[in-house]
């Protein structure tokens, strides 16, 4: 620190005011009735902030809980993130780490505000390159090129199929695809049965075709056969083709 | 940004696409929030990159916090190098205020006691920051509703930090007005007071009146006439510098847009023509 002290309390007792709404110790103002503003100012870029990214939670808690939320989340946790619109993420870090959904007797808040921030973050997420990609090949016997911009998520409570309010009484094992649009940069939401969740995390590797990953997974379960599993799960890679979720094939190395 | 007039418009989301197709908006440069764009991908960072392509580029920092009591966030601050660097950004300003305390980061401009340990501190924070980014920074004048703790005004202590520390000034000729205001001063004498030589480039924007006293600095608004009449005033003593129009929410249609920067245009040529290299 290279202020006097005396400087350096005076910016924190500011700052601590901006968060708080409180004056703890002496603080020389110029314009005392206008220090207000600056607890106005500070404490609306946040609230915009997580009201746009969590128009969900924010209708479905009542006004007095959402409000606290946020006045305790500024109060309490220290924002890392220097590039505000990433703040989101810490709420939602903030609100598992303290346990405020058993505080407050909502057991899905956590999810809720996880699902919102992940359309924002597979919206936001910087490009990754899938690499070599061709269109032409053979759904079953190349390797398929999985389009990275994804997360696949294993979730307890199905707010990808239902309104809040019934998802939270359907608690269960559900999983979930987002994935980026390449040309539109859209996101869209795929539900997913737990066995293709398996063969998305599979094909990501990007090793094997999906013939293999059928025989394998046939072998892994026992009680099926190549064939009827091959059958059941093609219309759904033909869906991911379809989808850009499968973006096309890995050319063939020895042809070139 | 050659030796011309150069009328810029502040790039924000909501008016992207005005900026994109040139109908009617076709600012001379454009300038936008490093921390908006950092590590942004898909859509959004399609967006950029065509606006990039297509305007001389300008960057005005949020979170470098340059008047904070700790440390510079050099991890924050080599994500910022590599972006100023890729995007080919032209001139790099921060605000001469603080964002973040006491590891906190709070997302709007505090002001920085006027002090003389302040003033050391601040100058040894740009040059650290000049350094480390390989390039300077043009610091700007805030808008602040309250003075905390101030030993000196405010004249002397933005003079002083720019002369000791070797940075250039983002003069915001609309801060300057909203201070007078709300401080009661004279806005002339203190744009009298500026190292009106060391000035990069000039901000303009609207501001809302909150109370009979009391204005905030927006950039909301309009442009009002006494901030024209004070721009034409600063331009009088000064040499050629861009201008830049901000304006950051309740937008009006691109064509207000346009009057505004035809507006700056218009006096920035009165008194910068003689330099004026014609491409007409
Ligand atoms: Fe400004």
């Amino acid at each position: 620190m290279s202020v006097k002290t005396e400087t350096y309390q005076y910016q924190n007792r500011l700052a601590d005011y901006c968060r708080s709404g409180k004056l703890n110790g002496a603080l020389p103002l110029s314009r005392e009735e206008a220090l207000p503003q600056y607890r106005r100012l500070v404490f609306n870029v946040v609230k915009n902030t997580l009201e746009q990214a969590f128009p969900i939670t924010q209708q479905v808690l009542t006004n007095e809980q959402w409000d606290e939320l946020l006045f305790r989340f500024f109060l309490e946790h220290d924002c890392q993130t220097p590039q505000v619109w990433k703040l989101p993420a810490e709420l939602c870090s903030y609100v598992i780490e303290n346990q405020i959904s058993e505080e407050i007797e909502l057991p899905w808040l956590d999810e809720l505000l996880w699902f919102e921030w992940l359309e924002i973050e597979v919206h936001t997420m910087p490009d990754i390159d899938a690499g070599p990609v061709s269109d032409e090949g053979s759904l079953l016997n190349d390797i398929p090129v999985l389009n990275p911009e994804y997360r696949l998520e294993k979730l307890s409570y199905p707010f990808h199929l239902f309104p809040v309010k019934e998802a939270a009484e359907k608690r269960g094992e559900y999983f979930v695809l987002l994935y980026r649009e390449p040309e539109s940069g859209k996101v869209h939401f795929m539900a997913l049965a737990a066995i293709h969740a398996y063969f998305i995390e599979q094909l990501s590797a990007g090793e094997q075709t999906i013939e293999e990953l059928i025989r394998d997974t046939a072998e892994k379960i026992s009680s099926v056969l190549p064939e009827s599993l091959l059958q059941q799960a093609m219309p759904f890679f033909e869906e991911l083709l379809k989808n850009r979720v499968i973006l096309g094939f890995r050319p063939n190395e020895n042809a070139n | 940004m050659k030796n011309e007039i150069n009328i810029g418009l502040g790039l924000r989301r909501d008016i992207i696409e005005e900026f994109l197709d040139r109908e009617v908006i076709q600012p001379d440069f454009i300038e936008f929030a490093p921390e908006n764009w950092i590590g942004m991908g898909g859509y959004w960072g399609k967006k950029i990159r065509q606006a990039v392509e297509k305007y001389p580029v300008t960057c005005h920092g949020l979170s470098l916090s340059l008047g904070s009591p700790e440390e510079l966030d050099y991890r924050f601050m080599k994500e910022l190098k590599s972006f100023l660097d890729d995007n080919q950004v032209e001139i790099f300003s921060e605000h001469l205020s603080y964002t973040k305390c006491a590891n906190a980061h709070l997302y709007d401009l505090l002001p920085i006691p006027f002090r003389e340990d302040a003033v050391k501190h601040v100058v040894r924070r740009i040059r650290e920051a000049q350094d480390f980014l390989e390039r300077p920074i043009a610091i700007e004048n805030v808008s602040y509703y309250t003075a905390v703790a101030a030993e000196m005004d405010e004249a002397t202590f933005i003079s002083s930090i720019v002369e000791e520390s070797g940075c250039q000034l983002l003069l915001d000729v609309n801060n300057v007005y909203v201070n007078a205001f709300n401080h009661g001063y004279d806005a002339k004498e203190f744009i009298r007071q500026m190292p009106l030589d060391k000035v990069a480039y000039i901000h303009m924007a609207g501001h809302e009146k909150v109370s009979p006293d009391l204005i905030i600095d927006t950039h909301g608004e309009a442009i009002i006439d006494p901030v024209y009449q004070l721009f034409d005033y600063t331009a009088s003593l000064m040499e050629l510098v861009p201008v830049l129009l901000e304006r950051d929410f309740n937008f009006p249609a691109a064509a207000d847009l346009k009057r505004e920067m035809n507006q700056l245009r218009k006096i920035a040529t009165k008194h910068w023509r003689k330099v004026h290299v014609s491409q007409d």
